[in-house]
Order: C-alpha cells, then structure tokens, then sequence
C-alpha cells in the first residue's frame, strides 16, 4: 500500500507560456501508516501537491500511481480514490451545506455508493470520533461554532473511511485550544484507525509534536525530506526559505555554541527538558 | 474553464482613448450604437467600420484581442443569421423541404451579423479602454441628474463597482467548493439534467453562505470607514472634461455627419 | 483614550416569530482604562467575547449596559459616532473582505472620501498612508494580486488614511500564514513607536503580545487578567484555564522550573532563556 509519483510536474494554464510550474519534478513515495508533515511558503506547491494526490487536479507530465496502479489511466475509478485518499480542505467548515449535521456527514459515503445501513454506520462512528455529541445530530451546521464546524466537516471525510487522510491546514484560525482537540483528534486517527496521515502545516512547533516525517517545499519542489530532527538541523537552508525552526531548536544551538554539552537532537519542549536538565546537572 | 470570458475586459495600454473620460467613452458608444440602427442600406457600414478602426488604431489594441471578443457570442451570432436566411420571405433560390432560402433572406443575414459584429466590437472599445472603476464613476457622474427622481444612482454605482470586486473573489471560491466536494465524492460530470441540476445544490448553498458573510463583514467595514451613503462625499478622482474629449465629440459629430450623408445622398446603386 | 467602565453586551436569539428564545451576555462587566500611544494586546480563546468588545470600540456595536468613552466621546451618543469612527480605525480578520475598491489607492482614499476630505488632502494623505505602510509599490494594483499580509497593510493605510488616533486589530492576523503575520506586526509596531499611533491587538497567537505593553485577557465575557506580557506568562496554569498556551521558550522555562530548576519566572525569548541557563550554570 502506497502512493508514488514518479516525475510529477504541474503548470496552471496560464503559466505554461511563462514557463512556471506550480510542481516542478516531484518524486516521491508515502508508505503506508506514515504521518507526513508538508511545510513551506504560501505558493510553494503544498496545496497543489495534496490535490494530485486524490486526482483532484491532473499532473501536466508524470505519473501517479496509488498502490501500483496509475490514477489517471482511463479505466481508474475516481470516485473510489477519492473515498480511500480522504482530503480535508483548508477552512473546511465551508463546505458544509446540508440541513442537518448528520446528512451532512452522510453526504461523502453515500456518493461512494454503500447501501444506507453501511452509511449511517459510517456516519454516526465519524462524528462519535470526532467528539461531537449526538444532540447535534439534528441542529443546523450553520448554528454550531466554529471549532464544531470544522469537527463536522472533518468526520463528514472520515465518515468514507479513507486509508490515507489529508488536511490542509487543518488549524487555520482555530485558537491553541482549539488547535491542540483538532491535533490530538488527528493523531488518534492515525493511531485507531491506522490511517496514512499527510498534513499540511504552518507551525514548525506542531510540525515537530506530531510529524515522522517532514516534507520541505519551495517554488514547485520538495527541498528537503527527512524526520522532523533530521531537518531541523538544516537551520540555515531553512531560513533561507523563509521558514523558522521551532524555538527550542534555537535555545538548544545556543547553549551549545556557549559550550555546554547537550545531547542529542531536542526537538519537542518535554525532550529538551530532558536534555538541559541533564547537561545542567552534569556539573 | 471561467478564465476564458474575458468579454470586454479592461485592456491596459497607453492611448488618447484610454486617457478619455469615460462620460464621453460612455456616450460615444451609445452615440455610435444608435447610428447603427440609422440605416438599412450596405453602404451604411463603410462610415460605420472607418470609425471603429480608427478608432481601434488610435487604441493601440490588437484587431486579434478584439476578433475574440466574438467567441462568447459566436452562438447567438449564427443563430440570429439562421433565422433571417431560413425565415425571410422573397425570391425562393433553393427550397429544402420546409425550409427556403431567399436571396433577401441571406443578404439580411449578412447585413444583421455585420450589425451585430459591430455593436459588439463598438461595445467592447468601450470596455477594453475604460477601467471598471473609470466606468461606474462615469455612470454615477453621468445619471446624477436621475437623484432628483429619488433613483439612488450613488447607491447603483457603489453595488456595480463591489460587484466588480467580488466577482473575481466569488469565482475562486466556487472553484474551491468545488473541489472540496468532489473530495467527498460528488460528481458533477455525469448523469442526466435533473441529476446534474442536483449536484450543485452542495456548491451553491455554502457559495451563498459564504457571499451573505462576506457581504455582511464587507457592511461592517464600510461602515466602520464612516460610510453613509454619497451624501457629504467628496472623490479622490473627480472626473474632469479635457480638450481630447472636445475632439472626441467634434470626431463623433463629423462621423455622424458622414454616416447621414452617405446614406442619404449617395445615389442607390442596385440594391447596395 | 479609551475608558471602559463595566460594559455589558447582550444580544437576543429570537424564534421564528420574533420572540426571545436566549439571551447571550457576550461581554459581561468589562473594564479598562486605556492611554495614549500605548500597545495593548486583547488576549482570549474563540468565543471570549474579544471580538464583541473590539467592535465597541468603533462604535459598530453600544454597550447595553455600562459606559465606554473614546477619545472624551461617549459611544452611546449617536451625535459623535463619526468623530468615534475617525478616531479608532478597524482592521478586520478576512483581508478580502475590508477592500472595497478595485485599486489599492483607491481603497485607502476611501474613508477620506466618506468624511467629505477635499480632494488634494485626499491625495496628500494616501500618498502619506501607503508610505507608511510601505506599500506605495503597489498603489495600482488590484486588491486581488496581493498576498494576505499586504492586503492588511492596505487596510491599514485604509485607517491611517482617516488620521485615527488609534487602530484596533480585530484578529486581523487570524487568517495569515506566519511570514504575513510578521509583515503586519511590524508595521503596526512601526506606526506604535514612530507615529504614536495606539495600538489595540486582538488575537490569540501568543507570540505578537510579547511586545506590548500591557495585556488583558478575557474568558467568558470578561477580563480576567491583565499586566505586562511577562507577569502574565509566568502564569501558565492560569492561561491554560482560559484556553489559551504560552510561547514554546515560556513553556520550556516553566517545565524546568517545575522540576527544581531556579529560573527567574517569566522567560518571554530564546535569548532570555539562554541566558538565564547560562547564569544557572554559572551559579553552580
């Protein structure tokens, strides 16, 4: 089980005579069970990445294959794909248009064709896992808040079961409690449920909380890939795209250069507590 | 897909036209559409198609940009030319079953589709060198008189020019929706027309959330900048009469002149 | 400038047939006292009433209850709403829905249009604005070819364009990816520090209020707490209770001072953390 592409280049209509790409050469394989990080600039290609994943958008050249099969031949069932590579999109509380929250859920694994016994159940596990109560079954989306809302709109992707789950963005907007439900919902989806997991991102702190594996990008091209601890030690190429690496990365580089001994690679507040506690009480 | 109707959109280059104020962009076109309608001879359209190509030269805008702005129209085009070659009555030439084809018939064919072709292309001149924003200004300037017969004119121009700015906002949303829902499976490519007519119900009801908020946030915020309606505004760009709009119209009068007199006293050859 | 005394704002849920099914206190006794030329950060978790109490401010919403002066005006006093409206300016969450017109001097003319500023001021004072958000690069350019931070930096000029005295940020950096943040921030610092422009920021990223001057934050409708930057991250359980986090160094230093550690309280920057280990070390 895995998703490989194999020289995916991408260009928007209007940009081929100007000789851009929105994806530039990606070659890349996602195993099955990873969590994946996507970090980069607004522009960088991350959407666009996420969005060939489910054929959503169609590669220019290069192809994708998802578990050996390649995704845009002729005889490939889109519809189906779309189902097994689940993508939540940024601001999804958007999308929400039924009247009541549990048709709104139903509405993806019904489109998948299941017979209505498999739907509700489906249906009703998406939202019991997403911590929403059943009194909102029945209430308007539109009367919910909006942490509620984007908890509906993420069981209504989860309701298809999908083996590989994306989100873009999934925190956008949300404040840091909100931010930390949103996070541990995910990473106990990827762990109940044992769901690839792909995760576009902005925070180089949430990054380094959750992901396995981290995927830089810049104009069009994965820059640097590699474990969260692998690449935070690429400080330097890092801001020079314009990104940052999670504060404690600086403390624990500072103290070195002051020449105390730290060990190993502290990426998360509770390591590098381990860490300085440990260098600290060396003496 | 949406990209494509680029029908009338503002073309940036650096020409007498373009600097004109668009009070007198706006009635020379109206000036001119009118004309159009002045004559029913052929002869009529060789005044008429001087004009448009001076003016499109003096421009600097490409006959090609302006050749596309037919594709949007090119239906209606030849469906109007159908009818007049199919439905007009005179000297049958072939007959086909229920259908005739007259001699009058093709030749007002080709007289309505140059008619057509040239209110259009005179439209879009209007449209290629004037800014939205020139426009509405334009309109709002021109109609104030009509605030007298309590027609909010100030009001009218305001919604025109936000309709403008959200069109483009508005659009990337639908697309965005769009996508959204086919990640959940929705199909909106097959099936017959009720099928299809249903599949949008899920891109439409969150568009029409999403404008009422915008629209609602948008209030808030011109409201917030002390909006109140045009009573006590004053413009950062008043429009102001030039000379170049003297000679615009002086060139519109000598076009009208010409165009009268053409139809007028050129002694009828044949039927042209 | 700014005198809250003890707002209180309700509003009605009403059934189909107009009667009221709820009422909500969305703020409930808020109140502060808030002077010239300073950085104030409005600190609290979605739905703490931050928002609500931002729109007072301008005026777009009046206490049900309780008194709020801006600028010596009372809010409730429908006579002074403009003068209200020229003196604290509002920068919203959503960039594209604050930018009314099709080009960027365009919009930032638009207040000045509205208050009936003749025209040679009106140019006189975009030019000034957009210069003083540094985005006089792009004065005709559309709104829609802008990123998300130089579009807040066009609501801005928007603002300053009305010679306000005070500008509030109601989470207008909510929306932005870091790099826009930043872009926002620092222009607004800029304008704080050279101008003298009071700054009012409502947000929940934790990391812009380090630079304030004083902090409230609001849970439930009302301040709860209020105090420099540094005395309120000392107090992370607190914080925490109110649905709200710390910067990452705040948490490490707290973690560690938890274990034993003898760290002075309140560590708001890398550098201050460092060096506070530093002297530890040094210490031993």
């Amino acid at each position: 089980m895995s998703i490989i592409l194999d020289h995916v280049s991408y260009q928007y209509q209007d940009a081929i005579q100007k000789g851009e790409y929105a994806l530039k050469d990606i070659n890349l394989k996602i195993n099955d069970g990873e969590f994946i990080c996507i970090i980069g600039h607004t522009g960088s290609g991350k959407s666009t990445l996420v969005q060939h994943l489910n054929g959503l958008e169609k590669a220019t050249s290069g192809t994708i294959y998802y578990n050996g099969e390649d995704i845009d031949a002729a005889d490939f069932n889109k519809t189906q794909l779309r189902g097994k590579v689940g993508l939540v999109f940024q601001y999804p509380e958007y999308q929400l248009f039924e009247s009541t929250v549990i048709e709104d859920v139903k509405f993806g694994p019904k489109n998948l064709g299941l017979s209505p016994l498999e739907v509700d159940c489906r249906s009703y596990q998406a939202l019991k896992d997403v911590g929403l109560s059943e009194d909102y079954l029945d209430v308007s989306p539109l009367a919910l808040s909006g942490g509620q809302k984007r908890r509906v709109a993420l069981a209504g992707v989860l309701a298809m079961e999908p083996e590989v789950l994306i989100l873009d963005e999934p925190t956008a907007g949300l404040d840091p409690y909100g931010r930390d439900e949103i996070l541990s919902l995910i990473k106990e989806m990827h762990e109940k449920r044992n769901c690839t997991v792909i995760m576009v991102s902005h925070s180089m702190e949430d990054v380094a909380d959750y992901a396995e594996r981290l995927l830089v990008m810049h104009q069009g091209q994965i820059m640097l890939d590699g474990t969260p601890r692998e690449i935070f030690k690429h400080r330097e190429e890092l801001e020079m795209l314009g990104l940052a690496v999670p504060q404690i990365t600086y403390v624990v580089d500072q103290l070195r250069e002051k020449g105390i001994p730290i060990e190993g690679n502290p990426i998360t507040v509770e390591e590098a507590k381990k860490a300085i506690w440990k260098a600290m009480k060396k003496g | 897909m949406i990209r494509d109707i680029t029908i009338g959109q503002y073309y940036a280059k650096e020409s007498p036209i373009h600097r004109l104020d668009p009070r007198t962009k706006f009635i020379a076109t109206f000036v001119y559409m009118i004309s159009m309608f002045c004559f029913q001879r052929f002869l009529g359209f060789i005044p008429c198609t001087l004009f448009l190509v001076l003016v499109i030269v003096i421009s600097k805008i490409p006959f090609s940009h302006i050749i596309k702005g037919l594709k949007p129209i090119a239906m209606i085009l030849i469906f109007t030319m159908c009818i007049q070659v199919f439905f007009s009555t005179g000297t049958p030439i072939v007959k086909w079953g229920i259908f005739t084809i007259t001699a009058e018939g093709i030749k007002r064919a080709i007289f309505m589709g140059m008619r057509l072709c040239l209110l259009v292309f005179g439209a879009s001149m209007m449209t290629f060198t004037t800014t939205p924003n020139q426009l509405t200004d334009g309109i709002e300037t021109l109609f104030r008189p009509l605030n007298k017969l309590h027609i909010p004119v100030h009001e009218i121009a305001m919604m025109m020019s936000i309709a403008l700015r959200f069109i483009p906002i508005l659009i990337e949303e639908m697309n965005k929706i769009m996508k959204a829902q086919m990640a959940r499976g929705a199909d909106f490519e097959t099936g017959n027309f009720i099928k299809r007519a249903k599949s949008l119900v899920p891109i439409l009801v969150p568009l029409f959330v999403s404008a009422f908020r915008r629209a609602n946030e948008l209030a808030m915020a011109m409201e917030a900048r002390c909006y109140h309606g045009g009573d006590g505004r004053t413009k950062m760009k008043p429009l102001k009469y030039k000379k170049r709009d003297g000679i615009a119209f002086a060139v519109l009068f000598f076009y009208l002149v010409i165009l009268i007199g053409t139809v007028k006293w050129v002694p009828m050859i044949g039927m042209i | 400038m700014i005198e809250a005394k003890d707002v209180v704002y309700e509003y009605f849920r009403r059934d189909e047939e107009g009667n009221v099914t709820e009422i909500n206190r969305a703020l409930d006794g808020v109140t502060l006292d808030i002077k010239k030329g300073e950085f104030i950060a409005i600190l609290g978790a979605n739905g703490s009433g931050k928002s609500t109490f931002a729109k007072h401010l301008n005026a777009l919403l009046t206490p049900s209850e309780g008194t709020l002066i801006i600028d010596g005006k009372n809010t409730n006093d429908l006579e002074a709403l403009w003068k209200i409206r020229q003196t604290t300016g509002m920068v919203f969450q959503n960039p594209d829905n604050q930018i009314i017109a099709n080009v960027v001097e365009e919009d930032v003319g638009f207040g000045p249009e509205n208050i009936g500023v003749p025209t040679e001021e009106i140019w006189e004072r975009v030019n000034a604005s957009l210069d003083a958000v540094g985005m006089s690069k792009f004065r005709k350019h559309s709104p829609n070819a802008l990123s998300g931070g130089q579009k807040q930096r066009v609501a801005i000029a928007g603002v300053m364009a009305m010679k306000t005295k005070c500008i509030v940020l109601d989470e207008s950096t909510a929306m932005l990816d870091p790099s826009g943040r930043k872009e926002v921030m620092e222009t607004v610092m800029r304008l704080n520090k050279e101008e003298g422009i009071t700054v009012i920021l409502i947000t929940h990223h934790m990391d812009e209020v380090v630079n304030a001057d004083r902090v409230y934050v609001m849970y439930q409708g009302q301040v709860q707490m209020e105090g420099t930057p540094r005395a309120l991250f000392s107090q992370v359980e607190q914080l925490k209770e109110y649905r709200l986090d710390v910067p990452q160094v705040t948490k490490l230093a707290y973690e560690l001072r938890k274990e034993g550690m003898d760290l002075p309280e309140s560590i708001l920057t890398v550098d201050e953390l460092v060096q506070a280990l530093l002297d530890y070390k040094a210490c031993r």
